[in-house]
């Protein structure tokens, strides 16, 4: 159904690569353990958009919700950024129909997925989901030339132009772009506090504010993960960023 | 699934009428960013259903917390009450304060009044809530509180209070435990 609606629109999915795609479940070893002395969590087995939401995706999105046009969403649901390349309320303009779509809120992201009847993946899962390398189901967090990779391209910063999706292999599970072409948004983003429901409250806040909690996650090498961690904890639901987009999950 | 779950919801309120909103306050007209643009309905400690909006008309000091924390909301009820003390009585009898759980399954409201009595807060203008389990993240996210469920039925959060205005759009935030509420005060004075 969903394919016929694309072939209708005239838009196909990259060359290859299936809409959405199978993770197997298995014990994922978190980066920030929750509590002490509890660094795994049984993620159970998921569906998973196979790239990050397209540009084209969201134009089909907005034009079936109106209430997600450029200029529409209240302040409190999406910050003045909200698609602030788009030419009009459902026109993406000159961009490239096939780059992921950006600018948008942790409102507006979710709000597509459960539209499509998923939900953002939780961090847990997006992790979990990332960890997989080429050819094995995890291992990528551990291997050094995959951390190589990936910090170079957060090296970049901004101002690079976003390509389209699906243009590197992609992992294990067929997932393409989980590090590479841009953040993305998750279900619990606002999940990292650790330590915060205590007293010793003074550490939680390091960890928010200063990135000084580095020292209790479980793997001080990755630094990667770090960066992804102390993203999510910079981000307001609201914010709109022109580096981060979103794919969903599906029970 | 998230129907299923609100009319479950729904099943276990004793007095399912809602209360409505101060008239003044024109809820179709609220500003862009005001919290009541969330529709979420509140189960309170007295087991009535009540809007979000609740409060709309009138100061109001909203944060999250569950019934069973014995840590950190204990303190976060206090420092709420520091500040409320720090207000003259006529300032006092204007502002509004909503507690909202993170823990709904749990926070029943028969548990929310036990935690009401415990706090022995004002109940005139206190109200302890729970959300529908599903709205728990929306209102956490809209309000800037971080929370993590961990294993024990317990849950990390972050302690911080927001001043909304008559409206529902916040005015001023103060995060962390213990620390003097010269912000919350001041913009409280102001409104």
């Amino acid at each position: 159904m969903q394919v016929l609606a694309l072939l209708l629109l005239g838009l196909s999915p990259p060359a290859g690569a299936q809409e959405r795609v199978a993770v197997g479940g298995g014990l994922h070893r978190r980066f920030y353990p929750s509590s002490e002395g509890r660094t795994e969590v049984q993620v159970a087995p998921f569906t998973m958009d196979a790239t990050p939401v397209t540009v084209a995706r969201y134009q089909a999105f907005v034009q079936a919700h109106p209430t997600w046009q450029k200029g529409a969403p209240k302040a409190l649901f999406a910050d003045a950024g909200y698609l602030a390349s788009w030419a009009g309320p459902a026109d993406p303009g000159s961009l490239d129909r096939q780059r992921p779509v950006t600018e948008l809120s942790w409102f507006a992201a979710r709000a597509y997925c459960q539209a499509q009847g998923g939900d953002l993946p939780t961090v847990d899962q997006w992790e979990h989901a990332a960890d997989a390398t080429a050819d094995a189901p995890t291992g990528a967090r551990s291997d050094p030339q995959t951390l190589q990779r990936v910090l170079a391209w957060y090296g970049e910063g901004p101002g690079v132009g976003l390509r389209p999706v699906a243009q590197e292999p992609p992992n294990h599970w067929g997932l393409y772009d989980m590090v590479g072409l841009v953040w993305e948004w998750t279900v619990d983003f606002n999940s990292l506090l650790i330590a915060a429901d205590v007293r010793e409250s003074g550490e939680g806040e390091d960890l928010r504010f200063c990135g000084a909690g580095a020292v209790s996650a479980t793997d001080v090498e990755d630094y990667a993960s770090f960066m992804r961690f102390a993203m999510r904890s910079s981000m307001q639901a609201s914010y709109t960023t022109h580096n981060v987009g979103f794919r969903c999950v599906y029970p | 699934m998230i129907p299923l779950l609100a009319s479950l919801w729904a099943c276990s309120t004793p007095q399912p009428e809602p209360i409505p909103p101060p008239a003044e306050v024109d809820l179709a007209r609220l500003p862009g960013a005001s919290l009541y643009q969330l529709s979420a309905p509140l189960l309170d400690q007295h087991g009535r259903q009540v809007p979000l909006s609740v409060f709309a008309g009138q100061p109001v000091l909203v944060s999250m917390f569950y019934a069973s924390c014995t840590s950190a909301c204990p303190m976060l009820v206090n420092d709420v009450r520091k500040l409320e003390a720090l207000l003259s009585e006529d300032e006092r009898a204007q502002v509004r304060v909503l507690l909202i759980s993170l823990d709904p399954a749990s926070d029943t409201p028969a548990v929310l009044a036990e935690a009401a009595a415990r706090y022995g807060v004002d109940a005139d203008r206190w109200l302890l809530t729970s959300p529908p389990p599903a709205e728990v993240r929306t209102i956490a996210a809209a309000l800037g509180i971080a929370y993590q469920a961990i294993e024990n039925g317990e849950f990390h959060h972050s302690s911080r209070v927001t001043l909304l205005d008559a409206q529902g759009v916040p005015k001023a935030t103060a995060e962390g435990l213990g620390k003097p509420p010269d912000a919350l005060l001041e913009a409280l004075r102001v409104l």
